[in-house]
């Protein structure tokens, strides 16, 4: 199957290079990739996963504001049936990573995870949705 | 014993074009100044953090903002959940800026510095608006703004407007700042964030020169003073730990800033002509792995940045890839330039390492890939055209890609080697910031934003909306708007009505009825 993977920054946090990066290693491993870019809403990202049918969404933040968008993007997901897992990358410490991984289908790549390990950990996920759908 | 004796000069006559420096002295005798970047969550707050600052001796202050104010969002704007007061100080009226200098004479700081791009003209406006109620004489205080917005189109990632309109109004504080503020730094090219991006040495400063010189295109069609507007203009560059690399770099950039002026806009006067840098070190160098090991980076960083005669540098701290400082690492990043400054032995001495073999050939190599890579942006049609087509951003992705291949075979010390795995350990790192404090923010600013006079806003924001539809500069109308309460949400949403946005998040409420008289 080829994956499909939604990418977004979500909040205002304008570091992209990482997320850039682990969107070029997917592509080069076959995967479709939307990036919708920096400054996305999480209502916008939901908005989108659920148009374009994407099997994962992957997300970077580096501003703190993880627990606040996060939440939110799992929120507006929930109103569709069977949302896609989400893949958070960034600096999120651990008792973060704990409390968003409690929130439902959300995996949580700790800070020092490289581009091939994240690459695959997305695609892990969208294998485990494809395969519970 | 027979001992050779090396004398080395510790003072110089500054040569054009200024590749071994600009100043006649040693650092010995005029130390660089050590800076510090650090955010605080609310104005009272950050106002408290000023106060001991300034009774401790320190001259200049650094306000970092959060990231709404640096989009132009107020608090409680739906896409600044989370952000507000997170990476710096939520400023959001003149009555925020007024509480961020309560009881500071603005006089009474050497210098306020502020990494304002975007918005910087609504910063700008909003504080000579507070020194204006507070009776203090406008040109009374300097202040330095980065206002370079181009590279955040490419970078750093706080770009509101289309490329075109967003260098607009950086060029409008230029402009203002040379006929109203002479003592204002109005402008501080940045090469560093591209590096951070993922840009190689040679493209951080090609695309800081591309970008200087389309600043310098529009300020000069507006008849700016070109002498007086590269006086007060300074660039902004990284350092990583390859430090002998670096201070080649340093110098190539004096060389091409001196050498561009002149060449192409006929400048003569030296004071002009003399670069002026300030240095950060990389924090895309800092590994979240062994974090003790960073501190030997930052040091070869800040080394590199010495010997390449910086005027300012801040150094990272060590926890720099997992979250804020502490307080012990925020000192160590002051200490160590403390301990090169003063126990290094390399201050005594301008440009130490110029005349060896290296150093001059990996020099005359930067001046001249940077000439390249300026030149082919010149062959895109200039700066904003190769940021607006994507081509510049593509090619510091091309870097970052290509560096990242080179690090999956290379992994830094104290990493993870190809093909082995690990996390990084940051349960103690992050954000220890006051949760409570953004919803709070945002229904207090709510209810102030209720209690001011509706007409006045209403008609506050007809003006701007209508100076901002005419082509001239807009300053006056910012200091208008937040003389007369207006918000940076308020103010920014006039703007995207006249000019559009590339927020993809941003939605902006239709234009709010007319009052009747």
């Amino acid at each position: 199957m080829t994956a499909r993977v939604l990418a977004a920054k979500l909040g205002l946090d304008g570091h992209d290079r990482g997320i850039r990066l682990i969107a070029r290693e997917l592509r080069a491993r076959g995967a479709e990739v939307v990036y919708l870019g920096i400054g996305t809403s999480p209502q916008q990202a939901a908005a989108a996963a659920v148009q374009e049918d994407v099997d994962v969404i992957a997300v970077s933040l580096l501003s703190g504001a993880h627990l606040a968008h996060v939440a939110r993007l799992v929120k507006e997901l929930a109103r569709h049936p069977d949302p896609p897992p989400v893949v958070c990358g960034g600096l999120i410490p651990s008792a973060d990573a704990a409390e968003l991984q409690e929130l439902g289908d959300v995996w949580v790549m700790p800070v020092g995870t490289t581009v091939p390990a994240a690459a695959e950990a997305i695609l892990d996920a969208a294998d485990r949705a494809y395969g519970e759908r | 014993m027979n001992k050779t004796q090396v004398e080395m000069p510790r003072s110089a006559v500054p040569v054009y074009p200024y590749r071994s420096g600009i100043t006649d002295v040693s650092y010995a005798d005029q130390p660089w100044i050590i800076g510090q970047y650090s955010g605080y969550t609310s104005p009272e707050e950050t106002n408290l953090r000023f106060r001991k600052l300034i009774a401790a001796g320190q001259q200049g202050v650094a306000v970092a903002m959060d990231l709404p104010t640096q989009l132009g969002m107020d608090p409680g704007h739906p896409l600044a959940e989370g952000e507000v007061g997170r990476v710096g100080v939520s400023i959001a009226c003149a009555d925020d800026m007024a509480a961020l200098f309560a009881d500071i004479p603005l006089s009474s700081v050497r210098q306020i510095s502020t990494t304002a791009n975007s918005i910087a003209p609504m910063f700008g406006a909003m504080i000579l608006a507070v020194a204006e109620r507070r009776g203090e004489a406008l040109d009374s205080f300097s202040i330095r703004l980065q206002n370079d917005v181009l590279k955040e189109y490419v970078a750093r990632g706080t770009q509101i407007f289309p490329a075109e309109h967003g260098a607009r109004l950086s060029v409008d504080v230029v402009e203002y700042c040379a006929t109203h503020l002479p003592k204002w730094v109005p402008m501080c090219v940045s090469g560093y964030h591209m590096r951070d991006a993922g840009s190689t040495r040679e493209q951080e400063v090609g695309f800081t020169l591309a970008n200087a010189q389309e600043y310098l295109d529009l300020a000069v069609a507006r008849g700016v003073d070109i002498a007086r507007f590269a006086r007060s203009m300074s660039w902004f560059m990284g350092a990583s730990p390859e430090f002998l690399k670096e201070a080649a770099k340093f110098r190539a950039c004096r060389e091409l800033w001196a050498t561009l002026l002149a060449d192409r806009y006929g400048v003569r006067d030296p004071e002009a002509l003399k670069l002026r840098i300030n240095c950060y070190t990389l924090g895309g160098e800092m590994s979240a792995f062994e974090i003790s090991n960073n501190s030997v980076r930052v040091t070869l960083a800040a080394v590199g940045a010495v010997l390449g005669g910086v005027q300012s540098l801040f150094c990272s701290s060590i926890d720099e890839a997992l979250g804020l400082p502490t307080d012990e690492t925020a000192r160590l990043s002051i200490q160590t330039q403390r301990i090169i400054l003063q126990e290094a032995g390399i201050a005594e001495w301008i440009d130490p390492v110029g005349g060896a073999p290296a150093i001059e050939l990996a020099t005359d190599e930067i001046v001249q890939a940077a000439r390249e890579i300026a030149g082919q942006v010149g062959e895109q049609g200039g700066a904003i055209p190769a940021i607006e087509s994507g081509w510049m951003r593509g090619e510091i992705d091309r870097s970052a890609w290509e560096r990242n291949l080179h690090e999956r075979e290379h992994a830094r010390i104290g990493e993870p080697g190809p093909g082995e795995s690990g996390a990084a350990d940051i349960s103690v790192a992050g954000f220890p910031v006051d949760t409570t404090y953004g919803p709070r923010r945002a229904e207090e600013f709510a209810q102030w934003r209720a209690r001011r006079p509706r007409q006045q806003v209403q008609r506050a924001v007809e003006r701007l909306a209508a100076a901002a539809a005419e082509p001239g500069n807009l300053m006056p109308a910012f200091i208008d708007a937040f003389r007369s309460d207006l918000t940076i949400g308020e103010v920014t949403d006039v703007l995207i009505r006249q000019f559009g946005t590339v927020n993809v998040g941003r939605q902006v409420e239709p234009e709010p009825a007319r009052v009747a008289e």
